[in-house]
């Protein structure tokens, strides 16, 4: 009974439209983005293991407004070579540009930490609407791709309620620990809108 | 939580990362899409989130390996934080501070 609902599950899950989209010839973006996530996500972890041996090198502090900015020029480029929905990728690209902006900032002691907040919850709860909701190109409930990109939009919207809890009650390890894994759970989504969608 | 411990995790999440590519590029070929086999194409290579995956855990473990070795052999002093982050346990002795 069990073995034959596991193998029409795995039947089921076999008929998804895996790499299933096509970009004309041009390299698909969402795996990238995710890599690049997922890889500073992984860092922004190891920093918070490391503590004060994370800090005698310079660059090392500098990754997460350097990904950040890297993310942006990338998106300017997928904006450039995308002809559809370029306002939603331009509108991600400035949210990306501007925040590397703020957290180097933050980073090199220029601003504080809440000045730095102010700008990434909303950045992140309005990033969120436009890689979720406003991108989902396809039906909700019916398309693995709508969903993983609703996906990727409710991770924003988490890591803004991380940020949130964090102005509220003031910087914990565990908060510290949350954002950290939420940055590698944004990458992984991104993974998944691949994997599912293949497209752009 | 101990030196050793900090050490070994920071060192292991860029092979944690490779083994989950690996066991998602197994599934795919192995269960879910198994007559992709014989139709790969550069950009599935590339492109494909498995692939990725293994990609940076393998650049991680190049920048990681050697903080490691660094937390290993660092006193307890160096392993602070420079920039003052409330523990857990402090959040709670104040919580349980408070006056009814």
């Amino acid at each position: 009974m069990l073995a034959i609902e596991v193998r029409d599950l795995l039947e089921a899950t076999g008929r998804l439209p895996m790499h299933g989209g096509t970009t004309g010839g041009a390299l698909p973006g969402h795996p990238f983005f995710g890599a690049i996530f997922l890889f500073v996500g992984s860092l922004m972890v190891v920093e918070l293991l490391a503590g004060g041996v994370w800090s005698r090198a310079y660059w090392r502090r500098m990754l997460w407004p350097g990904a950040l900015l890297l993310a942006g020029v990338g998106m300017l480029i997928v904006s450039y070579v995308q002809p559809d929905t370029k306002s939603l990728h331009l509108t991600l690209a400035t949210l990306l540009l501007l925040g590397g902006y703020v957290e180097g900032q933050y980073r090199i002691g220029k601003i504080s930490r809440a000045s730095a907040d102010a700008f990434a919850i909303p950045a992140l709860i309005v990033g969120g609407f436009v890689i979720g909701p406003m991108h989902a190109n396809g039906a909700v409930l019916y398309s693995a791709a709508a969903n993983t990109h609703l996906l990727v939009g409710v991770v924003g919207w988490i890591l803004a309620g991380v940020k949130l809890m964090r102005v509220h009650f003031g910087p914990t390890i565990a908060l510290e620990y949350s954002f950290a894994s939420g940055v590698m759970m944004l990458g992984l989504s991104l993974l998944l809108v691949q994997q599912f969608h293949g497209a752009h | 939580m101990s030196t050793q411990l900090r050490a070994l995790l920071i060192g292991m999440l860029g092979p944690a990362l490779q083994a989950a590519g690996v066991a998602w590029d197994l599934l795919e070929h192995g269960v879910f899409a198994r007559s992709e086999v014989g139709h790969l194409t550069l950009e599935h290579v590339v492109s494909g989130p498995a692939h990725l995956m293994m990609a940076t855990g393998l650049a991680l473990s190049v920048i990681c390996i050697p903080i490691a070795l660094q937390v290993a052999t660092a006193s307890p002093e160096e392993l602070a934080r420079p920039d003052d982050i409330t523990s857990d346990e402090e959040v709670a002795g104040e919580l349980q501070a408070v006056p009814k």
